[in-house]
């Protein structure tokens, strides 16, 4: 039997948002609510040089292991697919390369509150200058999602004016 | 509620040349990021035609990077600076069968170069029907905040019953979730 929400339920709630005022080498989104079916982080950003690539953990899991990916990258001249794993998930931009002028990224995190299933990620990831990604992860936990930590696993730093925000999607 | 539907436009009988959302710089200027999303069918004599986007009236300072599967093998990675942001199905493909496209454009009132994602598909009943997801960036010597998006075909028009929704997403804070 389909719920019918009646008066209609607000969905795409904005949750935090972040413009950074000066440059640092992550950030993490903290006390998310289990209120939410879906989660969704939109970034925009640039780095400090040639960086590796953005990585996220999940409640500060550094389990091995525990962040299977999979990837497709175009370069503008070649597509390439492939798999990454470790102690984090890989989420913006697969290639070592320049990404100094604007970059964005979009992560959706499905059912990220549930307890009885490992948490299913699609990412794309727009770098205009570098590479265009979509990829699928999982994180191995059936932990309800409460933090998510952005860094680079380069140690290259985000620049002040980027943006990072989080919205809860209602189901 | 953070994603707000702003305008709504449908071709009409006889097809058009173009789609133009003319006043973005009027909307209320607490959105944050831009959505678009194109349902469209192109008149060109082909199986996929590619969509252009203009921002504030011009094609130039438009580099893309896209990545596309053509479902016979075919497809690659290709880069660009004819403001492409998708594809779409073509006068070729099944008939009454419309393509379509996403289009993210974050912080589009910054004054910094505008990074754009999108995602797009060209359906068809065949083997040849399209995916592609683009990269693009727009850098004009003087960056401004986007005031209107003009979306048309490279190869032909767009049909009657072709429609582009323009939404507003407006980034904040619930209180309780914490960013540092």
């Amino acid at each position: 039997m389909p719920t019918v929400y009646s008066p209609p339920v607000s969905t795409y709630v904005a949750l935090a948002t972040t413009t950074l005022a000066s440059t640092t080498t992550e950030l993490t989104f903290s006390n998310i609510p289990s209120s939410y079916r879906d989660l969704i982080i939109v970034a925009n950003f640039r780095m400090s040089g040639v960086a590796s690539a953005t990585r996220a953990q999940f409640n500060g899991d550094t389990t091995s292991g525990n962040y299977p990916t999979v990837w497709m990258v175009g370069t503008g001249s070649t597509a390439v697919s492939s798999t990454d794993g470790g102690t984090s998930m890989r989420i913006f931009g697969q290639n070592a390369g320049p990404k100094t002028v604007g970059q964005m990224g979009i992560v959706q995190i499905m059912d990220y509150s549930a307890t009885d299933k490992h948490k299913t990620v699609l990412v794309r990831y727009s770098g205009a200058d570098n590479d265009i990604t979509a990829q699928a992860g999982r994180w191995a936990s059936t932990n309800a999602i409460t933090t998510i930590r952005l860094f680079d696993s380069g140690g290259q730093s985000y620049q002040i004016g980027d943006t990072f925000s989080l919205y809860g999607i209602e189901a | 509620m953070s994603m707000t539907l702003i305008e709504h436009i449908e071709v009409g009988s006889g097809g058009a040349a173009s789609i133009s959302f003319v006043s973005v710089g009027d909307i209320p200027s607490d959105y944050t990021d831009l959505l678009v999303v194109l349902s469209g069918r192109s008149t060109a004599g082909a199986n996929v035609d590619g969509i252009r986007i203009a921002l504030n009236g011009s094609t130039s300072n438009l580099t893309h990077r896209r990545l596309i599967g053509g479902g016979s093998g075919s497809g690659g990675s290709a880069s660009g600076t004819n403001g492409e942001i998708g594809l779409i199905s073509a006068a070729n493909n099944t008939a009454n069968t419309f393509g379509n496209c996403q289009i993210y454009i974050p912080n589009y009132r910054s004054t910094s170069a505008k990074s754009i994602s999108a995602d797009s598909v060209s359906e068809n009943n065949s083997t040849e029907a399209y995916q592609g997801i683009y990269a693009m960036l727009w850098n004009p010597a003087s960056n401004v905040p986007i005031t209107s998006i003009t979306l048309d075909m490279l190869g032909g028009n767009l049909v009657q019953y072709s429609s582009a929704t323009l939404y507003g997403i407006t980034a904040g804070s619930d209180g309780t979730t914490t960013v540092s």
